[in-house]
């Protein structure tokens, strides 16, 4: 038995990452470096040859390729084949593998693919967090779940092959947390000991069970699909894949915290006070956890405040976040990214407010939009304490204050003010038509 | 003492000076001196070899750290090279709390404030003579570590030190560094020896 390199301590979210797929046991890593993802595949170039690894016989094989788009051309390759796949990326390269990703998602390669999001560039670089990067994915049909501390990133990997080989499900998922707030910091972080990951990850397959590669059985697949072929029962089926992952990131959770007595929330959403909350605040990433201290603070001053962070964005958990609203009826959702031309700015926040709209109960919810924490600003918990206030003044004066900064009916955070430095927009986008 | 304080510590070095490795280091010696709790960020920019960089540690005992933003008013202030002292966001910065300066002048207390503690150590005289040197370079982060297991910290609640030990900076250098985490322990007693309160 080989001594691991690292087994527990303090440790970047990027080599959190790195750990869980080797922990994993993945077969084939195809890699391309970009920041702020690089190091967890300069990590794996080294882990492959760890003697922790030879030692148990593992054959993981680490490719380096000339592009992402390649990068992504290769997880597919090796997924058809029947391979327990990995890689991450971030930002531009995120981008550019988009075409493959489309590919994993038609083809329902369950490929895993972690991301350190980062701000996109365009006339001028931005490599900090910033959920820019995975959110233009967001209808794409891959899973998305937005992670919150440096153990969630380990641990999520190590789940996400759970739900993304599951028969059920057949779908790539995308594990994304903020670039440099976790990628680059350090936290405690421990492993499952190698023995017990290989019991609790999910069995490997020689094959998936609708393609695969093999000399004695020929098939044909990306085929041209006519209009009046299967193209929309196929989509059909990738959506319905998506709303059986919902039981199925439950359930994975669920034997997760059996397992090894950790756990965050149910897989879809993670709550903190909001049982008996009066105002609420949803989230997502680390700006969500950090949201936890405020709700303390503000509950040892006497307001009820709580918290409820998205963890699985995609399939878009509408019944457990609506189970919230409908308590608290007042509610402000922070996005730490821009769906420009969108109706709130927020892609969560306008999701949720679509939402809110099936059912009786929450159609008359309060939904405040808010904004912040773009290309990497540092959101601070006095900004979230403000945040609060802003929906306790909703709550009770029936009217929520138009600082620190509203434009178009959304609440935009830490801005650089003064009226010369930013945009002047109408407050009230959404008045009486 | 407040076992529910979250310490938050500032570190001013240049490029190469190993801030940022120091950060990292500290929330290790820390974890395994029984902090359940610890972060390290570094200020990411475009770092280059002596531009003024920044990187944080905050330490928790017993409370989960959630927030990930930068330190704005550290508890601790660690200065890697005298002559960061003027630069804006440096002595400015300094509102509260114990200060730890690498020099083997005297340095000018009325930069900070009055109630601040301020010690200074010559790590780089201490790597010097020892010949822990990187191409060079001394390596002055893992000294500073071992001053800092001496300093003392007042607030409201009364003066306590981080409770960090030179063994376990010893058993973390020896475990990151091999055979040059002798040399870099030795700087690092040097350095707890040499650790003198000037404020």
């Amino acid at each position: 038995m080989v001594e691991p390199k690292f087994f527990e301590g303090p440790q970047k979210g990027n080599l959190a990452a790195a750990y869980a797929a080797m922990d994993a046991n993945v077969d084939v890593i195809t890699a391309y470096p970009i920041t702020p993802q690089t190091t967890v595949v300069e990590e794996l170039s080294s882990l492959v040859g760890e003697e922790e690894f030879i030692a148990r016989n593992q054959k993981t094989q680490f490719m380096r390729m000339e592009s992402e788009h390649s990068v992504a051309a290769g997880l597919v390759g090796a997924s058809y084949a029947g391979a327990r796949v990995y890689s991450a990326t971030a930002g531009q390269g995120l981008l550019y593998m988009t075409e493959m990703i489309h590919w994993m998602v038609g083809a329902r390669l369950p490929v895993v693919l972690s991301i350190a999001t980062r701000g996109l560039t365009g006339g001028g670089w931005n490599i900090w967090a910033d959920y820019g990067d995975i959110m233009g994915l967001r209808d794409s049909g891959i899973m998305i779940q937005l992670l919150g501390t440096h153990q969630e990133i380990y641990d999520s990997i190590l789940m996400g092959f759970n739900i993304s080989e599951h028969p059920d499900v057949m779908l790539p998922l995308f594990p994304a947390y903020g670039g440099f707030v976790l990628s680059h910091t350090s936290k405690p972080v421990k492993r499952v000991p190698w023995e017990e990951a290989q019991k609790f990850v999910i069995p490997k397959r020689d094959e998936w069970e609708h393609v695969w590669i093999d000399s004695e059985r020929p098939m044909m697949t990306g085929a041209l699909i006519m209009p009046q072929s299967f193209y929309a029962e196929f989509r059909i089926k990738a959506h319905e894949a998506q709303l059986k992952a919902i039981s199925v990131i439950k359930d994975t959770m669920a034997e997760f915290e059996k397992r090894f007595g950790r756990s965050y929330g149910n897989g879809l959403v993670e709550p903190y006070k909001a049982d008996d909350a009066d105002v609420l605040m949803i989230g997502y990433g680390t700006i969500a956890k950090q949201a936890e201290d405020a709700v303390d603070v503000l509950r040892e001053q006497g307001y009820k405040a709580g918290a409820l962070r998205v963890r699985t964005y995609r399939p878009f958990p509408t019944e457990d976040i609506l189970k919230y609203i409908k308590k608290t009826q007042i509610v402000g959702v922070m996005d730490r990214a821009i769906a420009f031309g969108n109706p709130t700015a927020g892609p969560l926040s306008t999701d949720i407010m679509a939402a809110c709209q099936r059912y009786d109960s929450t159609r008359n919810a309060k939904i405040l939009p808010f904004i912040g924490g773009l290309g990497g600003r540092d959101v601070t918990y006095d900004d979230q304490i403000e945040q609060f206030k802003i929906l306790f003044d909703l709550k009770e004066k029936g009217e929520a204050p138009k600082k620190p900064y509203k434009m178009w009916g959304t609440y935009w955070t830490g801005l650089i003010t003064g009226s010369d430095k930013v945009p002047q927009g109408e407050e009230e986008y959404f008045g009486d038509i | 003492m407040n076992n529910d304080k979250i310490f938050e510590i500032t570190m001013h070095g240049r490029g190469g000076q190993g801030a940022i490795t120091a950060a990292l280091l500290l929330c290790e010696i820390a974890y395994a001196d029984g902090y359940t709790d610890v972060l390290s960020i570094p200020k990411i920019g475009a770092e280059r070899r002596g531009a003024p960089i920044k990187a944080f540690t905050k330490l928790s005992r017993n409370r989960e750290i959630k927030n990930y933003a930068a330190v704005e008013d550290a508890d601790i202030t660690i200065i890697f090279d005298a002559s960061l002292i003027p630069l804006p966001g440096v002595a400015d910065a300094v509102k509260h709390g114990t200060v730890l300066v690498n020099t083997n002048q005297t340095i000018d207390v009325s930069k900070f404030p009055k109630e601040c503690k301020i010690y200074t150590v010559p790590v780089t005289d201490i790597a010097l003579k020892l010949n822990l040197t990187t191409a060079g370079y001394p390596i002055i982060n893992v000294p500073l570590l071992g001053a800092l297991t001496q300093i003392k910290y007042k607030d409201e609640t009364g003066e306590m030190d981080l409770g960090l030990h030179l063994k376990t900076i010893e058993k973390i250098a020896l475990k990151k560094f091999g055979s040059r985490g002798h040399l870099n322990y030795e700087a690092a007693v040097k350095a707890s020896e040499q650790v003198k309160e000037i404020q």
